[in-house]
């Protein structure tokens, strides 16, 4: 099993780690030569999950890997660490990432070089830095659990409304209300409420758009289809997190009974797959 | 009685900075003056970290103490001086007052805006003083460098990093993260490794014998000392020896300058947890030192072999061995044998002079078994004037102190104080005439000298 790779963009992929580690700390990486995906899951059934997946040439270049598992290689690894690892070499130049062993452990190495000192100049003096993650491979029974959740075909599709308009509305509920329901129908509004015993709380959200679907428009989407899901409102906020990567735009599905899926698809060409579980 | 004033918001800000780095080690500040220089001291509770400012008189720009004045000496809560000097940017003049007689400290702040503060904070006195005996001197090796070099590299270790290990190398320094693998989550931990190159130092004099040797010690200290350095973009200068050695930390080379800042640390010992490993090399010592005895010529470079092979060991292999062991055994003579080595003595005691050699390391002191703990304490240091002694064996054995004579004396409290204040209240008046206008306004905190009567309040107030 090897794996080395120099990374040429650091910021996202930093900033694509600090989002999805909301979800959890611990996140499955699967690195292969086209697609690198981050998989982050909770270990109750009803967590939430979320599926990221970025094109590897737009993060790494020089990728050589091999495997005996059709050249994938499938880690567990603890995202603020490696967060904090590859930030440290945003000024850096030539950050390369091995897969490496310290003893019985095995470890992400990333050895970049930075210029010491502040403010540019190429004259300064340079430092090396290495630094290493901690990994776990994972075993192939791990690897055939790692599936996508069974969810049903969704009967409403909308894309969210700015996300900062959205996350100041869920911050808000999120300070009395354990869950927001959210109502969707095929004719471009959304309803966020949150509700307590003696109060209830809804922004009405309109003029949203759709999807267009492929089917060659045979016909449009039935606009009284309503579907109403009800989440956890601090997973809901964990998702609002990944305004950082500056999504081009946020699709969410509701499947009643079932989940959010929230798909969202960035400038970088990094689209991430939420799954926000339905509660109650 | 002691009094001096700054007038710069500059030097003002300096003067908070150093504050604040002593408060990031200890929890009370020790004063003293001298003949020329007002010194601040603190230590850590488990003293295995020891800072010293000391300001010249040329430092400030008034300043009121005579050489043949009685040094003061005395002790006073830092947090508290500290909180005085929150809104520092503001300040345009700063008094700081010491009158032993009354027992209090009183700073006096003027902000640019007009707004006058007076903060008053009541002392211990103190019949000596601790200082560590410790020097540059006694450091072959010297590494000066930007702090803000130091700063940015540590910027880039992972975020609950506790201690650091300095390994110098002939062409580099190595500055690694440092992972206790018995506080366990090894698997867990972001190790960072940094190499900066000697090129990057504008002083590097590291003595061969001393190449990968590893100095670890806890980077809160070295953390701010450099940030002490880096508000006026200094350079931290680095003293030190052989692991298990104190390491200074300090912002000038040579203790001139008319601020000096001296941080001294107590670096981990290297002790070989397996026995093993310990009785080898005993054996090995032992058959090293009769080798010294009888060829002197050829000795140095042999033990200098010796020394390296022991000192430099495999980062990885250690932490090995550390995660496999449940107590620590010391190495009392193998350490006594490198202490030799690195001082040319003979065999005999290892003891003389080497008064500075072992400081006591909290972490460690926490993982000691109950028998070595006693030992420790034992050895922990009331008459302080004995060197290290080579007889007990402990991980740590302490820094040794100067006490400049008997234990803390304490006066009695507020009461006899207040008193003392009342009847010589009338005395002060007449004599300092700046002193009339605050002392009317001052307010009332738990620190302060409580001054409540006040016979001439009327007339003072009339007069403002």
């Amino acid at each position: 099993m090897r794996f080395r790779a120099n990374i040429h963009n650091p910021k996202a992929l930093g900033l694509l780690c600090q989002t999805i580690q909301k979800v959890n700390k611990q996140c499955t990486l699967k690195l292969d030569k086209t697609r690198t995906r981050f998989i982050c899951q909770t270990d109750l059934v009803d967590g939430s999950q979320v599926w990221a997946s970025v094109k590897t040439g737009t993060m790494f270049s020089q990728f050589r890997i091999e495997s005996q598992t059709e050249d994938q290689i499938y880690l567990s690894v603890d995202l603020p660490n490696f967060a904090r690892a590859v930030r440290s070499g945003e000024q850096a130049t030539d950050m390369i990432i091995r897969l490496s062993k310290k003893g019985s452990q095995p470890m992400l190495s990333i050895t970049m070089s930075v210029q010491s000192g502040g403010g540019t100049g190429g004259d300064r003096p340079r430092h090396e830095i290495t630094q290493e993650v901690p990994v776990r491979v994972l075993t192939a029974n791990e690897i055939a659990n790692l599936n996508l959740p069974a969810c049903d075909q969704p009967k409403v599709e909308i894309y969210l409304p700015q996300l900062k308009e959205m996350r100041n509305v869920v911050e808000g509920m999120r300070v009395f209300s354990p869950h927001v329901s959210l109502v969707a129908d095929m004719a471009g509004s959304l309803t966020l409420t949150g509700i307590t015993n003696t109060l209830t709380t809804s922004t009405y959200f309109k003029n949203l758009e759709h999807p267009i679907k492929d089917g060659g428009g045979m016909h449009q989407p039935d606009p009284t289809i309503k579907t109403e899901c009800k989440v956890d409102v601090k997973k809901l906020c964990h998702f609002l997190q990944v305004q950082l990567l500056q999504p081009r735009s946020v699709l969410c599905c509701l499947v009643e009974n079932c989940a959010v899926i929230l798909r969202v698809s960035t400038v970088d060409e990094i689209t991430l797959v939420y799954f926000l579980p339905c509660v109650g | 009685e002691m009094r001096a004033a700054i007038h710069d918001n500059g030097d003002i800000r300096r003067f908070a900075q150093s504050l604040r780095c002593l408060s990031k080690v200890g929890t009370e500040l020790s004063i003293e003056t001298t003949e020329d220089q007002l010194i601040f001291r603190s230590l850590n509770q488990s003293q295995s970290a020891y800072v010293h400012f000391s300001f010249h008189r040329k430092f400030f720009h008034e300043q009121s103490w005579r050489a043949d004045d009685e040094p003061i000496k005395c002790r006073v809560n830092l947090k508290a001086c500290l909180a005085s000097f929150k809104a520092v940017s503001s300040m345009s003049c700063f008094v700081i007052d010491i009158r032993p007689d009354k027992m209090y400290l009183r700073f006096r702040i003027e902000s640019a805006s007009g707004l006058k503060r007076v903060y008053t904070f009541d002392f211990e006195q103190q019949s000596n003083v601790l200082q560590a005996d410790f020097s540059r001197d006694l450091c072959p090796n010297v590494v000066v460098a930007p702090a803000r070099l130091l700063s940015k590299c540590l910027s880039s270790f992972r975020a609950g990093l506790t201690e650091v290990t300095l390994i110098p190398k002939e062409e580099q320094l190595l500055i690694v993260s440092y992972s206790d693998a018995e506080a366990g989550n090894l698997q867990n931990q972001l190790q960072t490794e940094s190499a900066i190159q000697r090129s990057a130092f504008h002083k590097y004099h590291v003595s061969p014998k001393f190449y990968n040797a590893e100095i670890t010690f806890p980077v809160s200290e070295l953390r701010a000392m450099l940030s002490f350095c880096e508000h006026k973009d200094e350079d931290i200068h680095l003293f030190f020896r052989a692991t298990g050695d104190p390491i200074l930390l300090s912002n000038n080379a040579d203790g001139s300058a008319w601020c000096c800042a001296d941080t001294i640390v107590a670096t981990l010992q290297d002790d070989n947890d397996d026995e093993e490993e310990e009785q080898a090399a005993t054996q090995q010592a032992m058959s090293q030192s009769q080798y010294v005895s009888s060829q002197a010529s050829d000795s140095e470079s042999l033990l200098d072999d010796h020394y390296q092979a022991a000192a430099a060991h495999n980062y990885h292999d250690r932490q090995q061995q550390q995660r496999q062991q449940q107590q620590h055994h010391h190495h009392h003579q193998q350490q006594q044998l490198r202490r030799q080595h690195d001082d040319n003595a003979s065999m005999v005691s290892a003891s003389s002079g080497d008064t500075h050699s072992m400081m006591s390391f909290d972490s460690r002191a926490t993982a000691m078994s109950k028998k070595k703990q006693q030992q420790h304490r034992h050895q922990r240091p009331q008459n302080l004037n004995d060197s290290v002694s080579s007889d007990a064996p402990s991980s740590a054995a302490s820094l040794s102190y100067d006490y400049t004579g008997g234990a803390d004396k304490r006066y009695a409290g507020s009461k006899r104080r207040l008193a003392e204040q009342n009847t010589d209240h009338d005395d002060d008046d007449d004599d300092e005439d700046g002193d009339d206008e605050y002392d009317s306004y001052v307010e009332p905190t738990p620190q302060a000298a409580t001054m409540s009567q006040y016979p001439d309040a009327k007339r003072s107030r009339n007069r403002y």
